[in-house]
């Protein structure tokens, strides 16, 4: 039951959380860790120097992580590392610049509780988690937040850096859908209008954060089919290979492209975890 | 579930019925109101009739759609209490 209704209640967050968060409505998710399924703001009083920090995409939560079999990537960095995973739950159809300053003082409050020195804060995000995971970025050094002096690499799983197809077709569907003069299509459109902020901002060509200085980032893309042309048309399904390496497939080998592997498979599938583990067991 | 969440769960039911009796409310006006403009125009001495019968369409509308949003407003008012009520209990 209780995974249901966390299931859901991030559908809805994602859905109209920019809604939820500015009526003050109970059902809007604050920027929280998640611990064996307990909301806290802490890291464990056992937390080891290596803390990563994961963040889930649009509409998800932490359980994403996990795939049916049980494998679970910040388990297994814990694993085979000695990484001490923090997964990150928030209100994914708010603004991005919002979720990225909440996650930005959510992290500045772990770091200065945390019970031994950190070493090192590795930030994993799926999806818009990565958009997420910039955001906070920017205003960690706007700021001037701790945090982020510890940070040494980023990892970014399809992640639309230089937005969603996806979104760009629906506000053009929408468009189209208003000025269409049918009362019933207009309200058509006028509910396909009532998508969260969050959805939105996954149209933006390019991201107000840029991808910071000192910071190692590796980008994953996913890509569902084997010729290539068609893998650039459909990227993992939701998100492109130009947009997941932010144009720069090929040129870089901090910047992978691994076929064969869906939008959510990026999260369990083996090969992505080996190039995630080899990462992290480098110093940048 | 938390009292905060049911209490979120009643306030965006209500939400959600107003702004979407709303929305709905303009969209049957303007369903009606097409086939009557075009019977005005065809058939002038019509006008009186179709002009009456849009005022009456309207006024209908408002009030089953407003009984509704009220009936709604006051569902979410009688589940805060409830809510409220539930938790001084524990």
């Amino acid at each position: 039951m209780g995974r249901h209704l966390e299931r859901s209640l991030a559908v809805l967050n994602g859905a109209v959380g920019d809604y939820l968060a500015r009526t003050g409505n109970g059902l809007a998710t604050p920027t929280t860790l998640v611990r064996d399924g307990v909301v806290t703001r802490r890291a464990p009083v056992d937390a080891g120097p290596r803390p990563v920090v994961l963040v889930h995409g649009l509409m998800g939560t932490e359980a994403d992580w996990r795939a049916p079999s049980g494998a679970d990537l910040g388990a297994a960095l814990a694993r085979d590392l000695g990484l001490t995973p923090h997964y990150v739950r928030y209100n994914s159809g708010q603004a991005i610049v919002d979720s990225g300053r909440q996650l930005a003082a959510l992290l500045e409050e772990v770091v200065d509780t945390y019970p031994v020195a950190v070493d090192e804060l590795v930030l994993i995000g799926h999806s818009l988690g990565g958009l997420v995971v910039r955001a906070a970025c920017g205003v960690a050094r706007a700021d001037g937040h701790r945090w982020l002096g510890h940070v040494r690499r980023a990892i970014y799983l399809g992640t639309p850096h230089r937005g969603a197809p996806l979104e760009r077709v629906g506000r053009g569907v929408v468009r189209l859908l208003g000025v269409v003069p049918d009362p019933v299509t207009r309200l058509v459109g006028e509910i396909a209008a009532q998508r969260s902020v969050g959805i939105r901002d996954l149209g933006a060509r390019a991201h107000p954060a840029p991808l910071l200085d000192g910071i190692a980032h590796h980008l994953i893309a996913g890509s569902l089919a084997g010729s290539r042309w068609l893998a650039a048309l459909l990227g993992d399904g939701m998100v492109t290979v130009d947009s997941a390496t932010d144009g720069r497939a090929g040129d870089d080998d901090r910047v992978v492209v691994v076929p064969g592997v869906g939008h959510v498979g990026l999260l369990r599938d083996p090969r992505v975890y080996a190039l995630v583990r080899g990462w992290c067991e480098v110093t940048p | 579930m938390s009292a905060a969440r049911w209490r979120g769960l009643a306030h965006l039911i209500r939400d959600a019925t107003v702004h979407g009796l709303h929305a709905l409310e303009r969209t049957q006006r303007a369903m009606v109101a097409r086939p009557l403009a075009i019977a005005s125009a065809v058939a002038p001495a019509l006008a009186p009739v179709a002009d009456a019968a849009t005022r009456i369409h309207g006024a209908v509308l408002a009030g089953v759609h407003g009984a509704v949003r009220a009936g709604a407003r006051a569902a979410a008012v009688v589940a805060d209490a409830l809510i409220e009520r539930g938790e001084d209990a524990r």
